[in-house]
């Protein structure tokens, strides 16, 4: 017991004397790593306890850098891809990597490619895990404005998540960002693998929705080309005969043209109050 | 076979009054301990990682408890000339490996149960309280054979070698030796199927071949990772393992039996 005791006294005193007299000088540098390679070989039948360790290690440390940064500091970026490139090569099925890498490198440091790097690893060895293909979604829609790309793994997390709602997004998104052929494309799909009643009911009222703008724009395009200009509103579109009526939004709003000629409307392709 | 058998109860008797057994027990309330601890470290997946912490613990105090017990025993056999006065007895010398060598098995799955069923109750409990990922309680218990069929494996070894020395040091060196190879000639021979592997000297590869087929391969029975996230688990594969393991242990614990017929003990 008396050795015990003189253990804790030795550590305490360290601890709080000895450490605390140094920490000013403590580095800011995270731990080193041998090649993702070797740091798996020499895991031996551990590797599940060291993804984990050197995980916890790059909490611990981004932690202690959040108490002294408002944003993480570029130099806390080298020290997530190393350990992400570690930890997916000496246990790829270790998913908090996989999330703080993605979570870092997208937001704070802007690295979207990298982020989607590790993302689609981890779609390697978790092909049916949704939650990948809705960040990579997110990824491609919001960081990299590719909506193509956004569009097909949101697509793809809807499938294997079985929650049409990502799907809807998608298809919403694309026709925020002008792209609505593709988005009656993906409706279009979903109603063909969609069984469940309600969500067809939905997804033929969305569908609806967007064959209207879609015609629409099409009819802006067709006028445009002839008269050199946008029209003014729908109206004129009806008028000079370019559309045959005005199209009815069967979420209850009313299309209108904005200043650069996109289609819009007021229900916002929602039930909701407009 | 009464003998043999009499032998393996002595033997497990040894085993349980042993101080490092008692090392372990401390180990493993400290491991019960600090469960709790894990799970509020813990981001995602709580029943996943608890599970994988507590087949990594039950592992690596096993293998290290068997390595020192194994050893430790039988130098002391050695040592303090039990062993002469066991082979002056009417038993044959193949009884008393084989009677250790099914000793040390029953306490190594005593213990790897013990601790198995030990950290249950947290892994179960936790996965309750978050269970943000499925926890495979039969494949939880299943992972103690697949420990068990290496711990064999190296039990049989570390008396081959107590055979070919009487130092128990070495012994060891040889049982960690063929820990580290039988876990990484795998890794190894991968690696000369790769376009830089291709490049090594053609020496190096016939080194490398012939370890590849005369150590085991230990990583066969690493079902951690395939166990935790139910991934890459083929039942024909898992059974030829356990199988291969077996024969494999059972073909070194013969080669052990036959040199210690022929060791010279003073």
């Amino acid at each position: 017991m008396l050795g015990v005791a003189a253990l804790i006294f030795i550590n305490f005193v360290f601890d709080t004397k000895v450490k605390g007299h140094f920490r000013r000088e403590e580095s800011e540098s995270f731990r080193l790593f041998a090649r993702p390679g070797f740091e798996k070989w020499s895991a031996f039948e551990f590797s599940f306890l060291k993804a984990f360790y050197y995980t916890l290690s790059l909490r611990v440390y981004l932690g202690k850098l959040s108490e002294k940064y408002m944003t993480p500091p570029l130099f806390a970026k080298e020290a997530i891809v190393r350990t992400a490139e570690v930890v997916t090569r000496v246990c790829p099925y270790y998913y908090d990597i996989y999330y703080i890498a993605n979570g870092y490198l997208s937001w704070d440091f802007g690295d979207v490619e990298t982020a989607n790097r590790f993302l689609k690893k981890g779609i390697d060895y978790y092909p049916k895990r949704w939650i990948f293909y809705l960040y990579l979604g997110f990824n491609y829609f919001y960081f990299l404005k590719d909506y193509e790309m956004g569009a097909q793994y949101l697509v793809k997390a809807s499938e294997i998540s079985g929650r049409p709602f990502y799907a809807h997004l998608a298809a919403k998104l694309l026709y925020a960002s002008g792209r609505t052929e593709i988005a009656i494309g993906i409706v279009r799909n979903m109603l063909e693998n969609t069984k469940d009643e309600g969500w067809r009911k939905n997804l033929k009222i969305r569908l609806e929705a967007l064959e209207a703008i879609y015609t629409i724009e099409k009819a802006v395009e067709a006028f445009r080309e002839k008269t050199g200009r946008n029209p003014q509103n729908i109206e004129e579109l009806v008028k000079t005969g370019f559309l045959k009526s005005v199209p009815v939004d069967p979420y209850g709003g009313e299309f209108y043209l904005d200043e650069a000629g996109n289609v819009k409307t007021t229900s916002n392709l929602t039930f909701t109050k407009h | 076979m009464r003998r043999t058998l009499e032998i393996a109860k002595i033997t497990f008797k040894q085993a349980l009054r042993e101080r490092s057994f008692y090392i372990i027990l401390v180990l493993l309330l400290l491991a019960m301990i600090g469960m709790p601890v894990l799970y509020s470290f813990t981001m995602f997946e709580i029943p996943r990682i608890l599970t994988g912490f507590a087949l990594s613990f039950a592992n690596f105090v096993v293998l290290v408890l068997m390595l020192f017990l194994i050893l430790g025993l039988i130098q002391t056999d050695l040592e303090r000339k039990t062993l002469q006065y066991v082979i002056s007895l009417p038993i044959k010398r193949k009884d008393y490996v084989i009677g250790r060598y099914l000793g040390f098995l029953a306490f190594s799955a005593f213990l790897v149960y013990l601790v198995l069923f030990l950290l249950f109750p947290f892994i179960y409990y936790f996965s309750r309280l978050r269970p943000d990922a499925p926890f495979y309680a039969g494949y939880y218990f299943l992972y103690g054979i697949f420990l068990l069929v290496e711990i064999q494996i190296l039990v049989a070894f570390a008396l081959l070698f107590i055979s070919l020395t009487s130092r128990a040091i070495v012994s060891m060196f040889g049982v960690v030796g063929v820990y580290v190879a039988g876990h990484t000639i795998d890794e190894v021979a991968e690696f000369l199927r790769t376009r830089m592997g291709m490049q090594m000297p053609a020496f190096s590869k016939i080194v490398i071949n012939v370890a590849r087929y005369l150590f085991p391969n230990l990583a066969l029975f690493d079902v951690k990772t395939n166990f935790i996230y139910n991934v890459g688990i083929n039942p024909a594969f898992l059974i030829f393992s356990v199988i291969y393991g077996i024969l494999y242990g059972i073909i070194v614990l013969g080669i052990a039996v036959v040199l210690f017929e022929r060791k010279e003990i003073l």
